[in-house]
């Protein structure tokens, strides 16, 4: 495996200064602890910033304004949520199966953490660039969906546990047209990591189309975009936290710091997405670099790319209503499912004519 | 490779931990919902295990369906056939003298393994590439393991087509 | 219903039933059959088969304390012509008991229990005759006459035992998701979910007890009773005009439809004529309620739907319907604006123009809720052809209002049995094909267009007519004289209608809401069994319920 070295050569001098002053081998794990930690901060802080923009955008297009109040435009809103969240008292129901019931906040966390590991956020800051990232993030992204039934048949209610076999029935069934259509940029890149599948859509066509795959397969941008909203558990596929049929779902009995944990994974998720769909189908972090701070302006194309596709998020969640579930299922499998194995096929072909 | 390093013992330590841990859970825990817990960490540590033998693809492939899939098969069906309450439901837990005789058989069995690999030459075949091992590995299972692929798809197809057919039958009946 | 109609129909009855039938036609037109005991199914059967009465339109009791008699009102209607008949069965008050009316029609189901739970009265034969409204351990029955009130608080439940809901054979315990009842094939598949009294989208406390097979519901007990605050008790002892207000406590979002029912109720029995710039106004303000109300239950519905956002945006439209009310009367929500003999006060000189800026934009608002809401292909595969309500299940169990429209039925009391002014307006009345989810929810858009052209009509009709009187000659301590009057209009959630009773003393003797919502909703097992938890919920939006009025 690749150290974690991808990073601006972070590696040697990191440990290297430690190793001054502790044990080489306590130096490594403190290197890579920080790495963790440091994934951590970033997921809060996207889950913080996203959350503000998500109820300013939300609240705009409901003619109405928003978090005004704390801070200038509320910026402070999230801020003062999270110290509300986290000063509030953990209540554990009686009943329910402490071990899952505790665990299950975690466990949603740490996949949101783990997809986090092989985001292509710049040439040179990817923290594990894996030979196999795409495939990484996709299994991952389905250890969430045991992160939920556990949530929801821990919590000994009867809501929570039809939210959590909901959410399962979602994640699985729409993780198959996902890989298929992730299958398709992975084609015309010809390999499964991140940063090669970035590198393979540098340039342009007729000097002005940038040569990203969204346009050699927009279908496949689509199915994907689409099966990012359910796996994350966005509108219009929020049945599992179906706000209005099942309280709220695996998230019922859950309050203070452990919803917000929840609440950060939902966030963390949503923008991995966006950033996966960057990844494979916007281009990446490709983008015209000035020449002031070049090594930052990838990083603003990526995160400028991955904020808009959010920004398309929160609008269809503002303006589309959910599913029913056989609706749901239904929509997956008959529909899905087969359009991204034409998908395949249309890629297949065109792989057939670039080479 | 030569000689690990402290960093590479701490991992190994923890993921064996885990595993050996997880195993042993699954054994003893008297919820069943709690050994598959346990379980589901058992194989997370058998897929660091093999990310720390740079055996990527294996890794992911142990996460996506051992945790992702099989353990989540598995949770539906205890939900499903679960007799009596959740908390003393795995019945099987070994105590007195079945625990005395499974583990005098497992230390037999274990003794006997741990010669067999510390006494056997091990040579590594040197085919496999160090990298793009997943070009490798699609070109071997395409070209020269096609039967094998082949027989594992329809093998997939079997059992989807009889899932259909059960559930289908579920919706007749009711 | 013409005199010479009504003089057939009093003769054949008479001649029908005999001595145990006494038919009377009292001065306000509707024929009143006095029936004994032993015989009121048998009447009520003939009266449904032979005359045509199918729709059991109310079921009420009134305590005749002076006579001893507990009177139980049952007024049938005939939707097709229309045509209302009152078959009254006074009862003797020390022990009354009567043949239940659900064999002939099932409506009576909840009303009976209703009269039971506030009068005491036993209907023999009633498949579940328990109290609907107060706790099953509530003594005494506080609509009679001598019920003293006393101190008594329902008993504690211990949240872990929880209370037992009574399917219609047998007892089920709610406790955890292992509990089964190995009901239908045998097999311990069905579990109960509690949609309980606090729950997003109950639209006020209502609690439905669901069996469900998986996602499919399979039976559904609907528990009501959590908002009964006694209004029809409260009001026998305030005087006729303090009972305004909380008629505008029933269906707290058309205030002035619930005004306009009983005060007119109120002329009718007291003779009282209303000058007809009040009456314009009060068609006006009506109108302007029905639509405030219908947009509200199309934001709800898009909201249990899941559309965060069209709910909101039909708020921005009603603030602008509040801030005409709190223009007329200084209340927004609750606004008490009718009196008995016409309006409160004029209408200001702002208010025309402000009415007229809010005419030209609504059709504005409307197409944006259709861009959002209506034309959205998720909402139309949630709504179209989820529920089947036939003419025969509305019709069965007395459903008024847009449902009853939706199956196709055509009956909207303003044109059938026009009220105040709705004769002299052009207007046409929506009608569905389906009787699904979507007619429920297309109906009441199609009903805020028709409104809107009500609207502009009276409001070119009050600048025609001019300034004058908005209130009537009103004795200043009203004592009606002794005697009964109904009247039923159409409000946005069905035909409501109010009965009073007076005995010539300045409080009403007896108060009777004839909520369409509370009947309504006994057909909601049926209409929800087989489908799944999320048309459950749009099903229910459908009903538009307003547990106000359900409650009482």
């Amino acid at each position: 495996m690749p150290d974690v070295t991808q990073g601006l050569g972070a590696y040697e001098v990191i440990v290297g200064w430690l190793s001054g002053f502790t044990p080489h081998w306590l130096a490594e794990v403190l290197y890579r602890v920080g790495a963790g930690l440091l994934i951590l901060t970033l997921i809060s802080t996207l889950a913080l910033v996203l959350v503000y923009i998500l109820r300013k955008v939300m609240g705009h297009m409901q003619c109405r304004l928003g978090p005004r109040v704390t801070g200038p435009f509320g910026l402070l809103q999230t801020a003062a949520d999270a110290v509300k969240l986290m000063q509030k008292e953990d209540i554990i129901p009686t009943n329910v199966d402490r071990f899952l019931f505790i665990l299950a906040p975690y466990v949603v966390f740490f996949s949101c953490g783990m997809i986090f590991m092989v985001l292509p956020l710049s040439p040179t800051w990817i923290l594990n660039d894996l030979e196999v990232g795409v495939l990484f993030f996709v299994a991952f992204g389905s250890l969430a969906s045991f992160g939920l039934l556990m949530g929801g048949f821990g919590s000994n209610n009867k809501y929570s546990l039809v939210g959590g076999m909901r959410s399962v029935a979602q994640v699985v069934s729409y993780e198959v047209p996902m890989v298929l259509a992730i299958l398709g940029a992975v084609m015309l890149a010809g390999s499964l990591s991140m940063h090669q599948i970035v590198v393979a859509q540098e340039g342009m066509w007729l000097g002005f189309i940038p040569k990203w795959f969204i346009f050699l397969q927009p279908l496949g941008f689509v199915i994907y975009f689409l099966c990012g909203l359910a796996e994350t558990g966005q509108t219009p596929f929020d049945l599992p936290e179906g706000e209005s049929e099942l309280v709220a779902g695996y998230n019922t009995e859950y309050s203070g710091m452990r919803f917000a944990l929840f609440f950060l994974a939902e966030f963390g998720n949503l923008f991995a997405i966006s950033a996966m769909a960057t990844t494979l189908f916007l281009g990446g972090w490709h983008g015209p670099v000035f020449s002031f701070l070049p090594w930052l302006w990838p990083f603003v194309w990526f995160m400028a790319k991955a904020m808009a596709l959010t920004f398309c998020m929160m609008w269809v969640r503002s303006t589309w209503l959910r599913f029913r579930i056989d609706q749901m299922m239904d929509f997956a499998w008959k529909i899905l499912v087969p359009l991204s194995l034409l998908n395949i096929f249309i890629t297949a072909g065109e792989v057939a004519i670039i080479r | 490779m030569g000689e690990p390093t402290t960093g590479k013992i701490i991992v190994f330590s923890v993921l064996t931990a885990m595993v050996i841990g997880g195993g042993l859970g699954v054994v003893f825990l008297r919820n069943v919902f709690h050994a598959l817990v346990a379980m589901v960490v058992c194989f997370l540590g058998v897929a660091g295990v093999y990310f720390s033998l740079q055996a990527d693809f294996l890794a992911v492939m142990q996460v996506l369906i051992y945790v992702g899939a099989v353990a989540v098969v598995i949770a539906f069906a205890v939900m499903l056939t679960r007799r009596g309450t959740m908390a003393d439901s795995n019945r099987f837990v070994a105590s007195g003298l079945q625990l005395a005789i499974g583990a005098a058989v497992a230390a037999g069995v274990g003794v006997a393994l741990l010669r067999l690999i510390c006494e056997t030459a091990w040579q590594a075949s040197g085919k496999f590439p160090a990298t793009d091992v997943t070009r490798f590995l699609g070109e071997a299972l395409l070209t020269r393991l096609p039967i094998p692929f082949e027989i594992a798809a329809v093998l997939l197809l079997v059992a989807l087509v009889g899932a259909v057919m059960i559930a289908l039958e579920e919706v007749h009946k009711s | 219903m013409k005199t010479k109609d009504v003089e057939k129909k009093k003769a054949a009855l008479s001649k029908r039933f005999g001595e145990a039938v006494t038919v009377t036609l009292p001065k306000d037109g509707i024929l009143e059959a006095v029936v004994a005991p032993p015989q009121v199914v048998e009447v009520l059967r003939a009266l449904k088969e032979d005359y045509d009465f199918h729709q059991l339109h109310d079921l009420t009791a009134v305590d005749y304390i002076k006579d001893n008699q507990i009177t139980v009102v049952y007024r049938l209607m005939n939707l097709e012509k229309p045509d209302m008949m009152v078959v009254k069965v006074p009862l003797d008050r020390s022990q009354p008991e009567v043949a239940t009316a659900t064999d002939v029609y099932p409506a009576a189901n909840w009303l009976e229990r209703e009269v039971y739970d506030y009068f005491g009265v036993k209907f023999t034969g009633h498949p579940n005759l328990t109290r609907i409204m107060l706790w099953d351990g509530f003594e005494g029955h506080p609509f009679r006459k001598d019920f003293q009130a006393f101190d008594q608080a329902p008993p504690d439940y211990d949240p872990f035992e929880t209370a037992y809901v009574d399917f219609s054979e047998g007892r089920l315990q709610l406790t955890d998701v292992s509990s089964n009842g190995n009901r239908g094939n045998g097999s311990p598949r069905t579990f109960i979910l509690n949609f309980g009294p606090q729950h997003p989208s109950t639209h006020g406390v209502f609690r439905a007890a669901v069996e469900l097979d998986g996602e499919t519901i399979v039976d559904l007990k609907p528990v009501i009773g959590y908002l009964h605050r006694g209004l029809e008790k409260i009001v026998e002892n305030r005087t006729w005009a303090q009972v305004i207000p909380y008629t505008d406590r029933t269906d707290y979002l058309a205030t002035m439809n619930n005004n306009h029912v009983y005060v007119l109720a109120v002329e009718k029995l007291a003779g009282i004529q209303v000058p007809p710039r009040a009456e314009l106004i009060r068609v006006l303000m009506a109108e302007l309620n029905r639509i405030h109300s219908h947009l509200m239950a199309i934001g709800c519905l898009g909201l249990d739907c899941g559309a965060i956002t069209p709910f909101l945006y039909v708020w921005r439209e009603r603030e602008k319907i509040y801030d005409l009310f709190e223009m007329v009367c200084g209340g927004r929500l609750l606004t008490t604006y009718f009196r008995i003999g016409g309006v409160a006060r004029d209408l200001p000189e702002e208010f025309l123009p402000c009415l007229k800026k809010l005419l030209t934009e609504m059709p504005g608002y409307i197409e944006q809720y259709n861009n959002i809401l209506s034309g959205n292909e998720i909402f139309q595969m949630r709504l179209k052809k989820v529920a089947h309500l036939t003419k025969e299940m509305a019709m069965k169990y007395s459903i008024t209002g847009p449902m009853l429209r939706s199956t196709g039925i055509n009956y909207d009391v303003r044109k059938v049995d026009p009220y105040s002014l709705y004769s002299q307006f052009d207007f046409q009345v929506p009608l569905g094909k389906n009787g699904d989810a979507w007619d429920f929810y297309w109906l009441r858009v199609l009903e805020m267009w028709q409104s809107l052209r009500i609207v502009w009509q009276a409001t070119e009709y009050l600048e025609e007519m001019g300034p004058g009187p908005v209130m009537g000659k009103v004795p200043k301590a009203l004592k009606p004289p002794a005697g009964e009057a109904y009247v039923h209009i159409e409000s946005p959630k069905g035909d409501l209608g109010c009965y009073v009773v007076s005995d010539g003393g300045p409080n009403p003797y007896r108060f009777r809401w004839r909520p369409p919502l509370f009947i309504n909703l006994q057909s909601l097992p049926e209409l929800v069994r087989g489908w799944k938890i999320a048309d459950f919920i749009a099903i229910f939006a459908g009903y538009d319920a307003v547990m106000g009025e359900i409650d009482r």
